[in-house]
């Protein structure tokens, strides 16, 4: 795809005098060159010229895979981080699992491409012994050459290409590095992605670029279950630069010349729909709260279930409401089209999934269909879904003129056409036995994302959502008796995977538990938390740095508030302490201190950033804005409905990264879920009342 | 729909002529006339700022400004920021922190930095914060937003890292 080189080196050379760093490039391999080529797997290509490419499988969307993977490969190879050329990946088997999701990226792709780097690396060493008629156990791979050791000889990658080529990785038996021996991982490695987004050459889907491309934006159905019943596109029609309007499902299409007509005449364009669904965010809320009183199915159970009721007990409710994705960057998919063959340009987190919904909905085979990824601007989820794509599909194989069509929604289609995070209801029960916490229940009542994506059969007999309990256990902590049962309720309103998913409610729920239990045991909250870790020591570590960094032992200042929270997601460890004042009866969020364990590091500079941005997400999603459904329809559209944290609200952060010989987990999303406890616990400190219901409402 | 007009306005230092509709947002014209495609349509409706240009210094929501009104002016936009062989000081500022994460918003923040430190080369912190407010990044790079305007305000005055 040659419109979307936007950045190559000439390029940058001119505007910026740098080099090296950042190079990215969207491009086909030459076949001329690939034949020269070594390329001793899917994620590495060394060139006659000694050019070294990675290749990308995963999706960067800022959680920084486009500088952290290779870092990976670039460890083992021998090379400079800023010396590679990062390559995206198109959809294609060959890379194996593409899907950009969990916070998997470090922790599923750390050993093959550690062991895609040191299989080059060895045969590189082979070719050099062959070349040099010198045994490899007297060579070694630095800096993009082999050398001899103890003598000044050596010979570059380059002149190994043509002899590595001619041998099978599978017949090297590599031995990855050791910790001790890291030069690229743990280290300071710069952003790959930076140059190209501080200068506006990244090319995001709604960037990208093709000849006679015409754009298309979508005027969608008003309900959330809803059906078009007619409509009238004369006046649309009249706009000049309009091509058509098509019908999409239950929405209609604007195709025009720019993004700017196209939505013009969408504005004006004559459509009337009727609800099929009348609900809303009340009716949602009653129906979590009958549900109370409905059998829920055992979801998880830990330890002997006491024989005796006891009557000292503490009961509270804790309810989420919907978060929509907002990626600032909204759902936008290029197409060209012809029967026989489909190209698409789209920011997913999906590639392949998405390559296969386009194969059966078109009957096309895998070969018809090439499929490309782009930057994208903000996943955190919404970008698991393939609606946007299969619509763009939909409307490109009905553009009259042919032409390879660019959709683009409006933020309002964008934000009332999300796959939220789900609406939830906790109920909390705490027993106590002679003063000391014995057991604890928590019935869990939601909708279920399994459910919604792939059928209500995925539940089983019992109908529970395995992945809905992801983070409701208190099993870290020690209580003899611990239970989580599950509840099914449909609201109706499409849900998705939002950062972090069900442990994002789950843990709100659950820590904010603890400081209650806390409070009436009359312990610190702290303090009470390390008692109950006992034999969860990476739990326990990672309170214990918070709780050390945030001062905890010495008294709040005044009219301020302190609250803690742990949590493990993702396979990672996480605790925060947030500090936090009133101002106008608002929480004004001060100051934050994390510490994480997310296994051996990989770079740190990204599990700062990801840190920072988690408390953002996760301060949007507990003090600022809550999608709301009234009449069947989604109320908020654009950000001066769903309001958004900006500089002033940014708290001081500071951050405590462990040091850990386990194996990299993940640090996209599990910050995330702490956030909301520990406002809500500090609001309980600085109070007396702990808000019960996310977003808290001032 | 108004009937197509031929607008002049300078564009990062080179007079530029475009035959449009003059009500057409200028994000547009931008994108699709010109084929600068760093300033980003993030909500349509001035609300985020990732479609901030500069219009004679100042910050303007180019999603939300017709093209008419910039006729004679001169316009700014992230591609002209790097002048000769290097970044401006901002930029500068940016890569050193390395500040973006999706990089969505970017150019809108710092086409705003820049005009900040234009006006007010040592801002203070809260100075900083009003002038950004108003700003959404929804990956939460702020501290860094904020250091980097710092540091770029350092690199301005003269002072090498």
């Amino acid at each position: 795809m040659k419109e979307m080189i936007r950045l190559n080196r000439r390029d940058f050379l001119k505007a910026t005098g740098l080099t090296g760093l950042g190079l990215i490039l969207n491009v086909p391999i030459d076949a001329a060159v690939a034949e020269q080529a070594f390329i001793p797997g899917p994620f590495i290509r060394i060139e006659p010229d000694g050019r070294v490419f990675i290749t990308v499988s995963r999706s960067e969307m800022g959680q920084g895979v486009y500088t952290s993977l290779p870092m990976i490969v670039a460890e083992e190879l021998e090379v400079k981080l800023d010396d590679v050329i990062i390559e995206q990946a198109e959809a294609e088997f060959r890379y194996g699992v593409m899907a950009t999701g969990g916070s998997n990226s470090v922790k599923s792709m750390f050993r093959p491409l550690a062991r895609a780097g040191a299989t080059a690396r060895e045969m590189l060493i082979a070719a050099a012994s062959e070349e040099l008629g010198i045994s490899k156990s007297k060579l070694i791979a630095k800096n993009g050459s082999v050398s001899v050791v103890g003598t000044q000889r050596q010979i570059s990658y380059s002149q190994l290409v043509s002899t590595a080529a001619k041998y099978d990785p599978a017949d090297f038996n590599v031995k990855l590095k050791s910790k001790e021996d890291y030069r690229v991982i743990g280290g300071k490695g710069k952003r790959q992605d930076t140059l190209a987004k501080i200068t506006g050459k990244a090319i995001f889907g709604v960037d990208v670029s093709l000849d006679e491309l015409v754009i298309a934006t979508v005027k969608k159905c008003p309900y959330v279950v809803g059906k078009l019943k007619n409509w009238n596109s004369e006046k649309a029609l009249k706009i000049k630069g309009v091509e058509q309007v098509i019908k999409v499902d239950n929405h209609l299409a604007v195709v025009a010349d720019s993004y700017f007509t196209a939505q013009k005449a969408a504005d004006i364009l004559e459509a009337e729909w009727v609800a099929v669904e009348d609900f809303s965010t009340k009716s949602v809320h009653e129906s979590l709260v009958k549900a109370k009183q409905e059998k829920a199915s055992e979801g998880f159970e830990l330890g002997q279930r006491p024989n005796t009721i006891s009557n000292d007990t503490l009961t509270i409710d804790y309810e989420a409401g919907w978060q929509a994705h907002a990626t600032m960057e909204p759902q936008t998919c290029t197409v060209k089209y012809s029967p026989t063959f489909i190209e698409i340009w789209t920011p997913t987190q999906v590639p392949i999934w998405a390559k296969k919904t386009i194969e059966s909905f078109t009957g096309l085979s895998p070969s018809q269909v090439r499929f490309h990824v782009t930057f994208l601007g903000g996943g955190f989820g919404r970008r698991l879904e393939r609606d946007m794509i299969l619509e763009a599909v939909k409307i490109a194989r009905k553009v009259k003129s042919k032409k390879p069509v660019k959709v683009i929604w409006s933020r309002e289609a964008d934000m009332r056409n999300d796959f939220y995070r789900p609406a939830s209801l906790h109920c909390m029960r705490a027993s106590f036995d002679k003063g000391s916490w014995s057991s604890v229940e928590h019935k869990l009542i939601s909708d279920s994302i399994l459910a919604s994506k792939f059928g209500q059969g995925v539940l089983g007999p019992n109908k529970v959502d395995p992945t809905a309990l992801e983070g409701s256990r208190f099993h870290a902590y020690q209580i003899p008796y611990q239970r989580v049962d599950y509840k099914y309720v449909d609201c109706k309103l499409p849900i998705g995977w939002w950062r972090s998913v069900y442990d994002s409610q789950n843990a709100f729920a659950k820590e904010c538990f603890v400081d209650q239990v806390a409070r009436k045991l009359e312990k610190d909250p702290g303090l009470y938390r390390v008692e109950l870790l006992t034999d969860s020591p990476r739990h326990k570590r990672v309170l214990q740095e918070v709780l050390l960094m945030s001062k905890w032992d010495t008294p709040t200042p005044k009219d301020k508030g302190r609250g803690c929270a742990v949590h493990k997601s993702f396979n990672s460890y996480v605790a925060m302490s947030c500090e936090l004042s009133l101002r106008n009866n608002t929480p004004v969020i001060e100051k934050v201190y994390v510490a994480v364990d997310c296994g051996l590091v990989v770079h740190p500079d990204t599990v700062e950033a990801q840190v920072q941005g988690s408390i953002v997400f996760g301060m949007m999603a507990t003090l600022f804005g809550e999608i709301n459904v009234d009449k069947g329809q989604v109320m908020e559209g654009n950000f001066h409905q769903y309001w958004m944290p900006q500089i002033q609200h940014m708290p001081e952060v500071n951050i405590k990264i462990v040091d850990s010989d386990e194996a990299p987990t993940g640090i996209g999303e599990p910050v995330v879920p702490l956030v909301a406890p520990a406002i809500a616990n500090a609001l309980l400190d600085l109070t007396g009342k702990q808000p019960t219901r996310i977003p808290i409402k001032a | 729909m108004s009937a197509e007009k031929l607008i002049n306005f300078e564009l990062n230092g080179k007079l530029t002529k475009v035959k449009t509709d003059p009500e057409k947002f200028l994000l547009w014209v931008l994108r699709e006339n010109l084929g600068l495609t760093g300033s980003k349509f993030g909500c349509g409706r001035g609300l985020c700022g990732s479609c901030s240009v500069l219009v004679e210094g100042k910050p303007v929501r180019s999603c939300i400004t017709a093209l008419k009104i910039v006729e004679g002016m001169k316009v700014e936009t992230i591609e002209g920021l790097a002048q000769n062989e290097s970044l401006h000081p901002v930029q500068q500022a940016w890569l050193e922190m390395d500040v973006p994460q999706c990089g969505y918003c970017q150019s809108g923040q710092i086409m705003n930095a820049k005009a900040l430190l234009d006006e007010i080369p040592e801002p203070d912190e809260s100075t900083i914060k009003k002038r950004m407010s108003g700003l959404i990044c929804r990956c939460g790079t702020y501290t860094r937003i904020l250091a980097a305007i710092k540091r770029a305000a350092e690199i301005k005055r003269g002072e090498r890292s």
